[in-house]
């Protein structure tokens, strides 16, 4: 379940990453990118809270 | 009868307040590599970087300053997190409040403190405002420029909301907090990334041969924006080391490297300033030079990344100020007797509110940083000079913790006067009034010497510890005979 998890959040991030080359490459218009970029987004907010460690270092 | 009675004094209270960061961490709560990556990728990615990037535009620098000089002057700052702040750290384990107690005496550790405060409020005020130029876009509130004395009052209303909600969630919440911007970080790095490459083609810049030539004609141009000084190769690398030198020469983090294995650790720092302050400043840097009219942080990041890159803004600026007002009250409650601890970071919240409100503290944070990095490294230099060098010289380590003497006249003169040599190399130049007070009166070398702020690490750290090394020669000479 976490590797699950894992995989769509950093699927998220790639999204965006690809998105944004389709844009330089002009393969992709910008306001098609931007609901990429708040897809992957969401992907990432909507995951990360179940994996990722909630422990926080004393020193900081 | 009570055993354990209420601190009275002043020193009482701070020492009551740093309490459990008394002891030297234990070999069993030392870290390794990886966390110590992923705090400082963490920490070095954050709203200021919206602001600084943009700055080395409008401040007409050429492509090659802003990527020759970042690179060295990242490269000189995680030297100083490496060789200066990481060793010492590894062999004292304890944090700078702790050091600057045994260096200086509780005098000093509490105007360290109080002036420390000040600072955070300026910079969670600033983070704030980065925060606020985002939050606008939907409600179509125009920011305020970087000429503006104040901005309108629907925005400080909005800026008053802000800190308020920050503010309550720094008292309620700052563990909350820690860890939500924690997750934030990858995908902050991400955005930045991503709106940098998909901006690109709107300057022109269609494949990657193209890139060098675009960032020189139409990013960095050379040419500053009416109303910015001119900056050069050397302000870049300047700026670039003296941005964080508070935590490395300055020796703030002792307080973190003081949990590190190795002090080779100390270069994981690179991690942090290599994607934040190499590539996100140049990658706001890209966003400020496509955007036409607003170039406030909301509207760059809305440019590079639609309400994602506006969502990254509002989080970044959130994710710096929520700490730095826990931190600043934490600094402002040994002057505070018996006042609740909500109570203190509530008043912090509403002096962030009014900083906030000063729309010159964006367009001079460069300044500002500089500003504050020159004041407290000498207290930094003092801390690494006692502990390689005195025992040396025959004189004692932590001479004023030792003695249990109030304060540390050596560092106290020796801070005092790395202070005043750096306000009059640079003042004689710059304030106009020291200008007229000096004119005519120097020698030719010292008319001949005209420093720029971000030129004055390295001598304003020479003249600290000269003076620290003199003093205490003094000091413990003088208590033998």
């Amino acid at each position: 379940m976490k590797l699950l998890l894992q995989t769509v959040s950093f699927a998220g991030l790639a999204a965006m990453f690809g998105a944004a080359i389709a844009v330089f490459n002009g393969a992709l218009s910008r306001d098609a990118y931007y609901l990429w970029a708040l897809g992957g987004t969401a992907a990432w907010f909507g995951t990360v809270p179940f994996w990722m460690k909630r422990r926080l270092q004393r020193s900081t | 009868m009570n055993p354990d009675p209420a601190p009275t004094s002043l020193v009482q209270r701070l020492d009551a307040l740093y309490e459990y960061e008394r002891e030297p961490v234990t070999e069993g709560n030392l870290h390794g590599w990886k966390i110590f990556w992923a705090t400082f990728a963490g920490e070095h990615i954050a709203g200021t970087e919206f602001v600084l990037g943009p700055l080395f535009v409008l401040h007409g620098a050429t492509a090659t300053d802003v990527f020759a000089g970042l690179a060295i002057g990242n490269l000189l700052a995680v030297l100083s997190w490496a060789l200066l702040c990481a060793p010492v750290a590894v062999k004292t384990r304890l944090t700078i409040f702790w050091q600057i107690r045994q260096v200086g005496g509780p005098w000093l550790t509490f105007l360290y403190s109080s002036l420390f405060a000040v600072f955070l409020c300026l910079l969670a005020g600033s983070m704030i405002n980065v925060s606020v130029t985002a939050i606008t876009l939907p409600f179509h509130i125009p920011n305020p420029g970087p000429g503006a004395l104040f901005p309108s009052w629907s925005w400080v209303l909005l800026a008053a909301g802000v800190g308020a909600l920050i503010s309550v969630l720094a008292v309620m919440g700052f563990e909350g907090m820690a860890i939500f911007s924690k997750m934030c970080a990858p995908w902050m790095v991400t955005i930045f990334f991503v709106a940098a490459i998909a901006t690109l083609p709107s300057l022109g810049c269609r494949s990657l041969h193209d890139f060098w030539r675009v960032a020189n004609e139409k990013i960095w141009t050379g040419t500053p924006a009416p109303g910015f000084s001119h900056y050069h190769f050397w302000h870049i690398v300047g700026f670039a080391w003296l941005c964080n030198i508070t935590q490395h020469v300055g020796m703030a983090d002792l307080t973190i490297l003081r949990y590190a294995r190795k002090w080779q650790m100390g270069f994981t720092s690179s991690a942090g300033m290599y994607l934040g302050h190499f590539c996100a400043w140049i990658a706001s840097g890209i966003l400020c030079a496509a955007a036409v009219g607003d170039k406030s942080p909301g509207p760059i990041a809305f440019l590079g990344a639609g309400w994602a890159g506006a969502l990254c803004v509002v989080i970044a600026g959130w994710n710096v100020a929520s700490p730095t007002l826990y931190r600043a009250g934490l600094a402002l409650q040994i002057v505070t007797p018996g006042w609740k601890r909500w109570k203190v970071t509530l008043l912090i919240g509403v002096a962030i509110i009014l900083c906030a409100c000063i729309p010159a503290l964006l367009a001079n944070l460069d300044r500002v940083v500089g500003y504050n990095g020159l004041f407290f490294l000498p207290l930094g230099a003092f801390i690494f000079i006692d502990y390689w060098v005195l025992p040396k010289l025959g004189l004692q380590r932590s001479y004023a913790g030792r003695r249990g003497l109030p304060w540390s006249w050596p560092a106290a003169f020796a801070w005092g006067g790395a202070l005043a040599f750096s306000f009059f190399a640079y003042g004689k130049d710059n304030y106009a009034w020291l200008q007229r007070l000096v004119a005519g009166h120097l020698p030719a070398w010292a008319e001949a010497y005209r420093p720029d702020l971000f030129y004055l690490v390295l001598p304003e750290w020479i003249v600290a510890i000269a003076l620290y090394l003199l003093f205490s020669l003094l000091q413990q000479k003088s208590s033998r005979a």
